[in-house]
């Protein structure tokens, strides 16, 4: 017991749990959305694109975060604008986009004579996370956090039949570009803990996980969010013991009580289904 | 004197460079059951996202009970029964969840159900004859019980003007028959029903109106004046559904 409660002696541990867990909230809250509506790839842009913004904001000396939303948003512009001018495809256009940008955030970095640690933009690196960041993260967090409690109906009735939701006076373009906002948000939020590179994996994974387990969509969001909480204190608590990175060990863990989800859910699992099938 | 429920004047579309509607235009009194009649990719479905408000039109305008369409939204008069290859049948939601959701619009902003709301879901999902299934989710319906779950939506709305696309696709005999006897009986509490479809045969017994659509209206009127075999023929580009006409004279050249 004393050697589990150790790490909670250190500041710089609680600050690391309790942001990574806050962050595994909206994280996995989100990923109810994003799962049901198609858009994973949409959160890969996003959490890709946001590498210049970060790059940008340190050049500039502003908080990291405002850099990022911007650069976040503005994929997800660029990628509606590309794909109803060109002929090409919605995938095709998503990749040349966020790859595009994130490149350009690599170039501006391998340029900037700073100190710019680019495996804590791409990886994260919350156990040195900065008060300020930690602040900032907390106050995106917390505003992410309430915009999708409040709204979590009118997205989810948005996301399954939009026409209905404009049919009685919803205002549907409004809805869209909330879960784009919020999107992006979160992903500025979590590139603290897990980095830009892994935060796709908290935006697909515990809905996933929730989404074979249930088919009450409040459910999902409540073991969504379990796993999501869950995975990001053990992962801190794992990285501190075994000094390996956060966002890996968070990600990892989320992996494996997939494939025991994928297995053994007692509705939707593998096995169920090829008994069923039989 | 009946009222102008749904006003269409003068829409057109166009996607790129296809003309996909041109100066389209007709008007439903309250009370009465319309089909809307045409092939695929005659600018049927095009029309129904014009009338829902999710195709902006290039030219034209959309009235409803003398008001805007976003005002009529607003008020909640129009409701919608959409087709089911529009709609993921493996979303977590159960019957009871997708009949709530007509009742949005009453609700407050967190979308929490009154008293009033659950009596209205309850009353619609009899009518309907599927309470018994309202902890089901919905992919495990079958296609004629998850036509009549989209109908209890649509009766739990409460509204009064109600668009049902392809309502008859992929149903069985006995769950058609049973929403056609309820579509008659809204007509007659003074509903106005727009039906798109592209079967003919059973058209003309519920149908008091019909709008013939092929880029534009090529006819519109009561079915008994409209709905002949030489303005069917205009619509399906010559091809005569002998179905449809089984029991009269097919006779074009009257």
């Amino acid at each position: 017991m004393e050697l589990l409660l150790a790490p909670l002696q250190y500041e710089f541990m609680v600050k690391a749990i309790g942001v990574s867990a806050l962050v595994g909230a909206i994280c996995a809250l989100l990923s109810c959305y994003m799962i049901l509506k198609g858009w994973s790839l949409m959160g890969d842009a996003v959490s890709h694109s946001v590498l210049p913004g970060v790059v940008l904001s340190y050049i500039f000396g502003l908080p990291f975060g405002i850099g990022a939303f911007v650069f976040g948003l503005f994929s997800v512009l660029a990628i509606g604008y590309i794909k109803s001018k060109t002929r090409i495809k919605e995938d095709a256009v998503i990749g040349i986009v966020f790859t595009a940008l994130f490149a350009l955030g690599i170039v501006l970095i391998s340029k900037t004579p700073s100190n710019i640690d680019l495996t804590h933009i791409l990886f994260g690196y919350v156990l040195g996370i900065s008060n300020a960041d930690a602040l900032q993260t907390l106050i995106i967090g917390i505003v992410t956090l309430i915009t999708i409690l409040v709204l979590r109906k009118d997205l989810l009735l948005y996301s399954f039949d939009p026409t209905h939701a404009r049919a009685i006076g919803l205002n549907i373009k409004a809805l869209h570009y909330t879960l784009l906002i919020l999107l992006a948000l979160t992903v500025v939020a979590a590139i603290q803990t897990v980095g830009v590179i892994l935060v796709i994996a908290m935006l697909i994974t515990p809905g996933s996980i929730a989404y074979l387990l249930t088919d009450k969509f409040d459910r999902m969001l409540v073991i969504s969010t379990a796993v999501g909480v869950t995975s990001c204190i053990l992962g801190a608590y794992f990285s501190y013991y075994l000094d390996i990175s956060t966002g890996g060990a968070i990600v990892v863990l989320q992996g494996i009580i997939f494939i025991f989800v994928m297995f053994f859910a007692p509705k939707y699992g593998v096995l169920k289904r090829k008994i069923k099938s039989r | 004197m009946k009222q102008i429920a749904i006003k269409v004047s003068n829409i057109s579309v166009s996607y790129d460079q296809n003309q996909v509607l041109t100066d389209t235009s007709f008007s439903l009194q309250s009370g009465s059951i319309c089909g809307l009649v045409g092939m695929n990719g005659s600018g049927k479905s095009t029309l129904f996202k014009v009338i829902m408000g999710i195709v902006e039109p290039k030219t034209g305008t959309i009235t409803v009970n003398g008001l805007s369409l976003r005002e009529a939204q607003k008020k909640g008069v129009i409701s919608y029964v959409p087709q089911s290859e529009d709609i993921d049948w493996q979303f977590p939601l159960t019957v009871w969840d997708v009949v709530m959701m007509g009742r949005y619009g009453y609700m407050n902003v967190l979308r929490s159900p009154s008293s009033t709301d659950i009596e209205k879901i309850k009353e619609s999902l009899h009518k309907v004859q599927m309470y018994g299934f309202k902890d089901k989710q919905i992919g495990e319906l079958s296609g004629g019980q998850r036509k009549r779950v989209f109908l209890a939506r649509t009766l739990a709305q409460g509204a009064s003007i109600m668009l049902l696309d392809e309502p008859f696709s992929g149903v069985d005999a006995k769950t058609e028959a049973a929403i056609t006897t309820l579509l008659l009986e809204l007509k007659k509490k003074g509903a106005t029903i727009l039906i798109s479809t592209h079967e003919l045969t059973s058209l003309t017994e519920y149908c008091d109106h019909v709008v013939l659509i092929k880029h534009t209206v090529i006819a519109f009127g009561k079915t008994d004046d409209v709905f002949t075999p030489e303005n069917v023929s205009k619509t399906f580009d010559g091809m005569i559904h002998r179905l449809a006409f089984g029991n009269k004279p097919v006779d074009i050249h009257h």
